[in-house]
C-alpha cells in the first residue's frame, strides 16, 4: 500500500516474474476492504480497480501498480484488504493485509515480545542439549544456552545505541574436572558511523559489557568482568542479483576484537583482589542451505573461533595432568588439579545443523578449548543432538554472541 | 588485421574510486521544502534498503541471512537514511532479524512519517 496514496497498491513479484499479459488487465484483480463498521462489526466493500500499469515487470524490483477508483480507508477503521488475482488460468489468493505497515497506517509491526528463530543465530532465547555415549566412561551431555533482551535509547531521531541484560551457560558434563561456564553481564551496544557498507566490511559494532560476571557451576570459581568489544561484519563476496532462493546463509563472518579486564573475587588457585586484563580475538561464520523440502528443511554451518591472551597468570584445568588411578589404570579426570599459567586460551566449537523443519533439527557438534571463568580444556569433542529455539521479536540481540 | 584492443581490468582502488559513497547515495533523497509526500513513500524506501543491504531490487525477496547481512548494522544504516530523507522511525519497527526480507522492511518503513 503507497502510504501517499491510497488509491495506489504496489504487488512485488520474485523471480521469475509473472508475463505482463497475466496480470496487465484491472478485470484480473479484485479487492475487498474490511472497516470496522461499528466497535463489534465489521464492514466488507469491493474496490474496483481502475487500471493496472505492469511496467514494473521489467524493471529489477518486478512489481505492478494497481490503481483503484476510490481510496482504501484509513485510520482508525480499515482492518484488512485482501486481493485476489483470477486469470484466464490462475486463480490466486494473495496474504491478506492485516498488519499497520501492510495497511499503510504505520511503521509497528504489531508482532509479540518473542516468535518462533530459525536458527541460533537469530535467536535471543535459545536452548541446545545434546548427549553422547562414551565407552567405558560416563557419557556426556552438553547445554548450550542464553537468554536476554535489549532496549533501544531513542529519542526523536537520535539513536544513542541499546542496553540490555544477558546470560549465558556452556556446560560440559564431562570427565574433566569442572568445565562448566556461565556469564551474565549488562552490555551497551552501538554501531560506529552509519551503519552502511565500507567495501566488504559493514559498520562496526562497539559493546561494552560495563558489568558482568563470569563463574562456574560450584561457583568456587568467580569473576567481575568489564569488556569493550568491536564486531567488524565481513561479506567476502556479495550475492548475485536474483539469488537463488534455496540458499538460506549467503557465507558471512563477524570479526572479534576486544579486551576483557578481570577482577578474579573468587578461586582455588588465582590470586584474588588484583585487575588483569585478557586480549580477546575470535571470529564466526555461517553458511546455509535450504530446499525446504519434506523433511529437509535445511542444513547449516556456523563456527566460532575465540582466543583469549590473559596478562597475568590464571587458572586453567587440563586433564592431561590428571592423575591415574593405580587400580584401574585409567585417568582420574575428575581429579584434574588446578593450575596456573598465562598461555593463550582457544576455543572453537562448530556445528553441522540439518533441519527437518524450520523449527527443530539435529546437530553435529566439534567442540575444543576452554571457557572462563574455570578454563577447563576440552579435547576434540563431537557430539549429536537436537535444537529447539526461539527469537526475540524485536531484534535486540547483541552481536558479541556466538552464531 | 588488426586485433581489437583489450581493456584494461581495473584495480580496486580504481573501482572503489567509481563507487558512490552511501552518503551521496542517499543525498537526493532528501525531499526538497515543500515536498507533498506525507511519508517516505516505496521508491526512497527501496533506494535505502537495498543500499543498506548491498544488494539490488532483484534481491528485495531475500532474507537478510540469504544476502549474507548483519542485521545490526544494517538497522542502523536504515534509520539514518530515513532521518537522511527527512522522515521519522522508531528504530525498533525497523525488523533486522535473519529472516526479515528486504521487502518486509520496505514496506514499514515506506510508512515513516515526514519528521
Amino acid at each position: 500500500m503507497d502510504p501517499n496514496n491510497r488509491r495506489h497498491i504496489i504487488i512485488s513479484f520474485d523471480h521469475p516474474p509473472p508475463a505482463a499479459s497475466a496480470v496487465d488487465q484491472k478485470t484480473y484483480w479484485i479487492v475487498y476492504e474490511k472497516t470496522a463498521a461499528t466497535p463489534k462489526t465489521t464492514a466488507t466493500k469491493r474496490l474496483e480497480v481502475d487500471h493496472v500499469d505492469a511496467s514494473g515487470l521489467a524493471s529489477p524490483e518486478k512489481s505492478i501498480d494497481l490503481f483503484l477508483t476510490e481510496e482504501i480507508a484509513g485510520k482508525p477503521t480499515i482492518k484488512e484488504v485482501d486481493i485476489v488475482l483470477a486469470n484466464a488460468t490462475d486463480f490466486i489468493t494473495l496474504p491478506a493485509l492485516t498488519k499497520p505497515p501492510d495497511l499503510g497506517t504505520g511503521t509497528s509491526g504489531a508482532k509479540g515480545p518473542v516468535g518462533a528463530a530459525k536458527s541460533r543465530t537469530d535467536s535471543d532465547i535459545y536452548f541446545n542439549g545434546s548427549y553422547a555415549a562414551v565407552e567405558g566412561g560416563p557419557p556426556v551431555y552438553n547445554i548450550d544456552a542464553f537468554a536476554g533482551y535489549m532496549w533501544a535509547l531513542q529519542k526523536k531521531d537520535d539513536f544513542y545505541g541499546r542496553v540490555g541484560i544477558y546470560g549465558q551457560a556452556t556446560t560440559k558434563m564431562s570427565s574433566t574436572a569442572d568445565p562448566n561456564s556461565f556469564q551474565i553481564y549488562l552490555d551497551y551496544q552501538n554501531v560506529i558511523g552509519s551503519g552502511g557498507w565500507w567495501g566488504p566490511f559493514q559498520g562496526p559494532i562497539f559493546n561494552y559489557r560495563f558489568l558482568g560476571t563470569e563463574f562456574n557451576k560450584t561457583a568456587n570459581e568467580l569473576n567481575l568482568t568489564t569488556s569493550p568489544m568491536l564486531t567488524i561484519p565481513f561479506r567476502p563476496v556479495a550475492p548475485p542479483p536474483y539469488l537463488n532462493s534455496k540458499i538460506s546463509q549467503w557465507p558471512a563472518f563477524n570479526l572479534i576484537m576486544g579486551t576483557e579486564f578481570v577482577d578474579v573475587e573468587k578461586s582455588v588457585l588465582a590470586p584474588t583482589g588484583v585487575w588483569h586484563a585478557r586480549g580477546l580475538l575470535g571470529a564466526n561464520f555461517a553458511t546455509g542451505y535450504a530446499p525446504k523440502s519434506k523433511g529437509f528443511d535445511s542444513i547449516t554451518l556456523t563456527s566460532s573461533w575465540q582466543v583469549r591472551l590473559p596478562s597475568a597468570p590464571e587458572i586453567f584445568y587440563d586433564d592431561k595432568f590428571a592423575p591415574i588411578t593405580p587400580t584401574t589404570g585409567v585417568k582420574n579426570t575428575a581429579a584434574t588439579p588446578p593450575m596456573l599459567g598465562t598461555q593463550p586460551r582457544h576455543y572453537l566449537d562448530t556445528k553441522l545443523t540439518y533441519n527437518y523443519a524450520a523449527w527443530g533439527g539435529v546437530t553435529f557438534e566439534h567442540t575444543y578449548g576452554s571457557l572462563p571463568p574455570a578454563f577447563s580444556k576440552t579435547d576434540q569433542t563431537f557430539t549429536i543432538g537436537l535444537t529447539f529455539s526461539l527469537q526475540q521479536a524485536s531484534f535486540g540481540r547483541t552481536s558479541i554472541l556466538r552464531p | 588485421m588488426p586485433t581489437k584492443k583489450k581493456s584494461a581490468k581495473l584495480t580496486p582502488t580504481q573501482l572503489s574510486q567509481m563507487a558512490m559513497s552511501h552518503a551521496d547515495l542517499l543525498a537526493p533523497m532528501t525531499p526538497p521544502p515543500g515536498s507533498p509526500d506525507p511519508f517516505l513513500g516505496h521508491a526512497r524506501a527501496v533506494v535505502i534498503v537495498c543500499a543498506c543491504a548491498g544488494t539490488s531490487p532483484t534481491n528485495l525477496g531475500r532474507t537478510l541471512a540469504q544476502l549474507g547481512v548483519n542485521g545490526i548494522p544494517f538497522q542502523k544504516c536504515v534509520f539514518n537514511g530515513v532521518a537522511q530523507a527527512g522522515f521519522t522511525i522508531d528504530i525498533d519497527d525497523i525488523p533486522n532479524a535473519t529472516d526479515t526480507t528486504l521487502l518486509q522492511v520496505v514496506t514499514v518503513i515506506q510508512n515513516a512519517p515526514r519528521a
